[in-house]
């Protein structure tokens, strides 16, 4: 009877560690986003990504780089191309942005992809052009 | 008052729809605009809730949808179609559009879409007070005058401003149509201008719509707007212009023209908002602001939303207990001996009709209101958690967790819920914005183990695992956390799939607000009556299903109502179930009937096994052998026991960790051990722990299944059934094979 705890230890030990694995697994993956020449030339443009963008900081939406069916729910909460957005809580996950008198919750995935520009750098690259 | 030639004679019927972003506080509007003459339902075919109503207004009849939440009328989200297909055919008399005017510029992009419709329509500006709190001063008559229709200010909260939006839709429904009409630009007018003439030239692809609206949404690339037009004579043409049409203004601007359409209607909004808006101050953070510093914080976020699961966990458990437990007193005690008295006065007692009165009315029908409290509990922390705008912020701390087993943040609390009971997790998933989403969240409710299953696993591992009864128990826990994570990533990858591909969280955080005692008191009670009306006919229904069955005879004698277990057909079928079970280790008798007495209600589990056990006699080595000689002993045990299964339903929910330790006598524990031992073949403790992983895994109660049906509709729950039930099968035998391989080696 005692010998059968094993069953159980294995079974706890198999859910802490396809837990750990489906835990582990996902982030991997997100960095494999594919680096294609639009990227390089959005970034040689000047733009970064909004998940990059600091907090507390006003950014200039520009592009977006993103699924059909995601840029419509984007651009029905406000974040149309030229509108201004201020990341109001970044925290490693999901970002809370400020938008148009509104505050959106963006997924970090997406706000990868979504391309702003910083007013500074802006001004800053001015002069050299 | 009112007679019936008086109203088929003036059939003054006004239908208004109630339109608004999710937050601008419609709901609240359409609660005090109908009172308590609401409906609350689902959509057809949808899992999204329809709630209709009525109010009268001199001597008016004003029917009320209101249509679910919506940022656009794009149809891009399942909530969108639904609002977009009642307004486009349902065509009702009057659109009442609720707008924040606390968040003047998001809103007005629906209310924009909206007058395009062409539908009468009124812009009601909702939350005026807390605007004026934050400085802010609209022009009413200007913002009016540029939207070209009537615009109305409210307070829906304090109840300010009803009659004003209910006297400016009557005027609206027979004023001629005003709107402005929002201007896109030449090169996207021109291409409006090209398919609307071909529109207009074709009634049969008007079909009732706008032609403006009609050109606009088609080079917007509304695909489920054209594929409904292709269908029609005449459509395929008219999408391939506007395709044309679409293509050559893309080319001209450079850029998509979806996506130059919504940054004209911004532009357009922004500028007018520039001139109807004036704020004192722009203050930078808001209180709500400083709320989520807190509560959305990096690492406070998550203990934080914990307590807070932990609180609804506790309401939807123990604050409902003792009224389950009074309504069961009042059902099985006094109403039960009255309606004995009442049978006997008709000189039928001790026939079936006593029976069928007690064992399978009053024991469904308490099945059913055990049920009131724990809703009624679940829909007061939702209403609170929702209404105060804290929900969102749950789903925002959780969703980076919940997004690698391919669920929502929001999933968390149906998910939690169900560690109390499945049922009202199930209805819980309603919290869920995607349809998708919910029906994932929905069948993987029941593989968290509810408390009803505790008792029995509390039960056996003392049993079989006395020195590790806690490990055990925890085990069973995770094993359903586990199994409803790899179901969960199937289903993803078969059934479910993701809508949108890596679509990533986008989602509103409304900003906080006290939430109102009017509006929750609605919320319970609505939705608790949903569930009366929709749920509780199937519960019933198996609840004297199940009798009908122990009552009917099955062959060797005995009179209907009047049959020992074994020989009636519910006997019959429990027998067949047993070859089932064999290879699980737990083949015999006892289990199988406390198995079947489950799907009524897991707690029964115990407790059936405690009286076939307990009357079998004193069992000892042999107990096991005697199986066959004592069968038909054994059998109207049974009978007595899933008799009290009915009796016990409303005792279904709660968490009661004493409940199977305190039955546990030294006999029954004896003869569940000896009886294992039987079944399989010397390994008593590998069958045991097999039974307990099949009691988590198999179909929780039928109350779950009509909470499914209700939910999900008929194909899901049957699915859902199957596949629990095949699930349990397996892992149970994986168990108890693995148990053996170990305990023999």
């Amino acid at each position: 009877m005692i010998i059968l705890v094993w069953p159980v230890v294995l079974l706890i030990a198999g859910v802490l560690l396809t837990m750990g694995i489906v835990v582990r697994m996902r982030p991997v993956k997100d960095q494999h986003a594919p680096v294609d020449e639009h990227t390089t030339a959005l970034l040689a443009a000047g733009l970064l990504p909004l998940a990059e963008c600091p907090q507390g900081r006003d950014a200039c939406l520009r592009c977006l780089q993103v699924d059909r069916c995601v840029i419509h729910r984007l651009l029905e909460l406000g974040l149309t191309p030229g509108t201004r957005v201020r990341v109001v809580q970044d925290a490693g996950g999901p970002m809370l942005l400020a938008v148009r008198g509104s505050r959106v919750a963006l997924g970090r995935d997406l706000a990868e992809r979504m391309w702003v520009e910083l007013p500074e750098l802006e001004a800053i690259d001015l002069p050299l052009s | 008052m009112i007679h019936a030639d008086a109203i088929s004679a003036e059939p003054k019927v006004l239908s208004i729809a109630l339109a608004g972003n999710p937050n601008a506080g419609k709901s609240t509007l359409f609660n005090a605009l109908t009172g308590a003459r609401q409906h609350v339902g689902n959509w057809p075919g949808k899992t999204i809730e329809k709630k209709t109503g009525e109010m009268r207004r001199d001597g008016r009849l004003i029917a009320i949808t209101d249509l679910p939440g919506a940022y656009s009328l794009s149809a891009y989200s399942l909530e969108e179609i639904v609002a977009r297909d009642f307004l486009l055919h349902e065509r009702p008399d009057v659109v009442v559009v609720v707008a924040d005017a606390t968040n003047l510029e998001r809103n007005l992009y629906l209310v924009v879409q909206l007058l395009e419709l062409e539908l009468p329509t009124v812009v009601v500006l909702n939350m005026m007070d807390v605007a004026a709190e934050q400085g802010l001063q609209i022009d009413v008559d200007a913002l009016s005058l540029a939207l070209g229709a009537p615009v109305v200010t409210a307070v829906a909260r304090r109840e300010q401003g009803i009659e004003a939006i209910a006297d400016a839709a009557c005027r609206a429904s027979t004023a001629p149509f005003s709107a402005r009409r929002l201007d896109y630009g030449p090169a996207i007018e021109s291409a409006i201008n090209h398919v609307q003439v071909a529109a207009d030239g074709n009634p049969a692809v008007l079909a009732g719509y706008a032609s403006r609206w009609l050109a606009v949404r088609l080079l917007e690339g509304d695909d489920d707007l054209a594929s409904r037009i292709a269908t029609m004579p005449g459509g395929r043409s008219l999408l391939a212009l506007a395709e044309e049409r679409r293509a050559a203004v893309a080319d001209a601007l450079g850029e998509d023209v979806d996506l130059v359409m919504a940054d004209r209607r911004y532009s357009w909004i922004h500028a007018l908002t520039e001139r109807v808006l004036q704020a004192d101050s722009l203050a930078q953070v808001s209180p709500s602001d400083r709320i989520d510093r807190i509560f959305t914080h990096r690492r406070l976020g998550i203990p934080i939303f914990m307590l807070a699961m932990w609180f609804v966990f506790k309401i939807t458990t123990d604050l409902s207990a003792p009224w389950v437990d009074w309504i069961d007193g009042v059902l099985s005690g006094p109403l039960s001996r009255w309606a004995l008295a009442g049978i006997a006065s008709l000189g039928l007692s001790n026939t079936w009709v006593a029976s069928l009165v007690v064992d399978g009315v009053i024991a469904g029908v308490g099945g059913v209101l055990a049920f009131i409290p724990v809703l009624l509990s679940l829909y007061l922390a939702l209403a609170v958690l929702e209404d105060s705008g804290y929900m969102a912020r749950g789903a925002f701390v959780m969703d980076r967790l919940m997004s690698r087993i391919g669920l929502r943040g929001r999933s968390f609390l149906p998910l939690m819920v169900g560690f109390g009971c499945s049922v009202p997790a199930i209805y819980a998933t309603r919290t869920l914005t995607n349809e998708r989403d919910r029906i994932l969240t929905a069948l993987l409710v029941p593989f968290m183990s509810c408390g009803a299953r505790l008792p029995v696993y509390v039960l056996f591992a003392a049993i079989f695992f006395p020195r590790f009864s806690s490990v055990v128990i925890m085990g069973l826990y995770l094993l359903g956390i586990f199994i409803a994570i790899v179901v969960g990533l199937m289903l993803r990858r078969s059934l479910l799939p993701s809508t949108a591909p890596a679509a990533g969280l986008v989602m509103e955080l409304p900003p906080y607000r006290l939430p109102t005692v009017r509006s929750i008191r609605y919320q319970m009670w609505l939705r608790t009556r949903a569930f009366l009306q929709h749920a509780a006919s199937l519960i019933l229904f198996t609840s004297m299903l199940i009798w009908l069955l122990t009552a009917i005879p099955a062959g060797r004698g005995g009179a209907f109502g009047d049959v020992p277990m074994g020989d009636s057909v519910f006997g019959r079928l429990s027998s067949i179930l047993t070859p089932a079970l064999r290879p699980l280790g737990f083949g015999s008798w006892e289990s199988g009937g406390a198995l079947i007495s489950g799907l009524v209600a897991k707690e029964v589990v115990v407790s059936t096994m405690a009286q076939t056990y307990a009357t079998t006699g004193p069992v000892g080595d042999g107990g096991a052998t005697s199986f066959a000689a004592d069968m038909r002993e054994i059998i109207a045990s049974f009978g007595r026991a899933v008799v009290d299964t009915f009796r016990a339903v409303p005792g279904l929910v709660g968490i009661n960790l004493n409940g199977g330790g305190d039955e546990t006598s030294p006999d029954l524990a004896g003869a569940i051990r000896a009886s294992f031992a039987a079944s399989s073949g010397g390994h008593a403790a590998a069958a045991g722990l097999a039974f307990m992983v099949f009691v988590l895994l198999y179909t929780p109660c039928m109350a779950t299944i009509a909470a499914e049906r209700h939910e999900l509709g008929a194909r899901w729950t049957w699915l859902s059934l199957g596949g629990q039930l095949i699930i349990a099968w397996v892992a149970a035998f994986l168990v108890f094979r693995l148990g053996v391989l170990v305990g023999g080696g």
